[in-house]
């Protein structure tokens, strides 16, 4: 029996030493001993949307697909059409159950028509795996690979000149949303032109044993364009203002990509996967409630799980809140009825016990001018 | 009259300073422990309690401006509020708080120590 008072240990990234030496702030995140922040949430916010700044998102999950019956197999399991990629191009998608809700949302990287890569939630990862080898009625190589990989996000306008500097692979002929094996510092890696900032930028994928030199070597390299050191806390608020959806907020096993304004990621038209026939019915019945961007009109700062209200009635939850730094505006995020959805319509979010008000904007609150 | 702010320590807690608000005015009588108001953080929330009995002398004028000043200079310029009267009487200074840290840093390094020989 575990002696009272004893806590499951938390698991580390192999930079889980970098960041105590450097002094970040560390949180447990979903189990994962992590950075909040470096510098502070605001600075290092800013030095993405301006320069470029460096996560550690090594907790990150990698599952990856091999085998004749790859593609069907991500076919079954994800709604987006896995199909349509080439190699080296990536997807987002999901893993939904077939009521149509979320287990998690993922990242489809195809390697080969005979290899698929999938980038998953930390805290999902298992339940992903699991789920994934449940429905592997067929006969294809399911592989929990979190371990085979550390994750490094460079993102910002000058993401592409820092990590240049440590490849021969020509990284503006990577298009957004691929990818290309190379190598980085001479070891092998997955060089994606990914993020979850709404910034242009790269996610490295290397051997976990060498993501220390990697992770000291972009900073080197990024040093002339004052890079910053980031945490998990400028990675929320950068998603927040690109409106990109995060697992336990946005989207969970009670919501549906329809709801969470995700419609753009199910292919009805691909055939069958786990989950379209709920999504059909959905589709055909309309969306009860939606997905909303909102802006405070009065002072205060909606935080997750806050109430809103429409004509002084409930009316939903937010589910991400937040200061934004670069917008210097506060948003949310929240689920309300399809009708009161309207950019616009006025909403109050009950912050404190009092009614503060809000208003319904266009969505994402960020996007980059390319 | 007393000058009442943050610690470096939990300035470092909250992370960016972006909000606050009061709800007692100048002359208004406060009691020790009184929730008179709150501090935003980037990422938290915190209630502000008074650690005066007496009478509340107002909020400083540097938050409205700057609120960051609360964070880049605690010990200074950074003060939240005044109060004219009696502090509480377990309160410490600077110095105090850090031995209390210290002591409580110990406190959590031994009982894990302890924790692992008995394993």
């Amino acid at each position: 029996m575990e002696p009272a008072g004893a806590t499951v240990a938390l698991q580390k990234t192999p930079l889980n030493s970098v960041h105590r030496a450097s002094g970040a702030k560390m949180v447990d995140f979903g189990g994962w001993d992590m950075p909040v922040e470096y510098s502070g949430i605001i600075d290092e916010h800013l030095a993405v949307r301006t320069r470029v700044g460096l996560f550690d998102v090594s907790h990150m999950g990698e599952i990856e697909v091999r085998g004749q019956q790859a593609l069907q197999l991500v076919e079954l399991v994800t709604p987006n059409a896995a199909s349509q990629l080439k190699d080296n191009q990536a997807q987002y998608s999901a893993l939904l159950y077939p009521q149509g809700t979320f287990v998690d949302d993922v990242l489809v990287h195809r390697m080969a028509a005979d290899h698929y890569f999938l980038c998953v939630n930390a805290s999902n990862q298992r339940k992903d795996y699991e789920w994934i080898v449940a429905h592997n009625q067929l006969d294809a190589e399911v592989e929990y690979a979190s371990e085979k990989y550390a994750q490094l996000a460079v993102q910002g306008p000058q993401a592409l000149a820092t990590v240049q500097k440590l490849t021969s692979a020509k990284l503006e002929d990577i298009r957004y949303y691929w990818f290309t094996r190379g190598e980085v510092l001479g070891i092998p890696s997955i060089i994606a032109r990914t993020g979850y900032t709404g910034e242009d930028g790269f996610e490295l994928y290397v051997p976990p044993e060498e993501a220390e030199r990697v992770w000291k070597a972009v900073l080197e390299a990024g040093r002339e364009f004052d890079i910053r050191p980031c945490g998990l806390g400028a990675r929320n608020t950068l998603r927040l203002e690109a409106k990109m959806a995060l697992y336990g907020h946005e989207i969970d096993a009670s919501t549906t990509p329809y709801e969470a304004a995700l419609a753009w990621i199910v292919k009805l038209d691909k055939g069958d996967f786990i989950g379209r026939d709920a999504l059909v019915k959905q589709k055909e019945k309309g969306v009860a409630r939606k997905l909303a961007g909102f802006e405070m009109r009065g002072r205060g700062i909606a935080r997750d799980g806050y109430l809103a209200r429409v004509g002084g009635e409930p009316a939903g939850y937010v589910t991400s809140g937040s200061p934004a730094p670069f917008l210097k505006k506060n948003i949310g995020l929240c689920y309300l009825p399809a009708s009161s959805t309207s950019v616009g319509q006025a909403i109050e979010i009950e912050i404190r016990n009092q009614a503060v008000a809000a208003e319904i904007v266009p969505t994402p609150f960020y996007s980059r001018k390319r | 009259m007393w000058c009442v702010g943050l610690t470096k320590f939990a300035t470092r807690m909250l992370g960016d300073l972006v909000e606050y608000s009061f709800g007692v005015q100048e002359g208004d009588r406060v009691e020790i422990g009184q929730v008179i108001g709150w501090v935003e953080g980037f990422k938290a929330v915190t209630d502000v309690y008074c650690a005066v009995a007496g009478e509340f002398a107002g909020v400083s004028p540097r938050l409205q401006q700057d609120i960051t000043v609360v964070e880049s200079d605690p010990y200074g310029e950074g003060w939240l509020y005044q109060a004219r009267g009696t502090p509480e009487p377990h309160s410490v200074d600077v110095h105090g708080y850090i031995a209390i840290l210290d002591a409580t840093i110990d406190r959590m390094l031994q009982s894990r120590h302890e924790r692992s020989e008995d394993a």
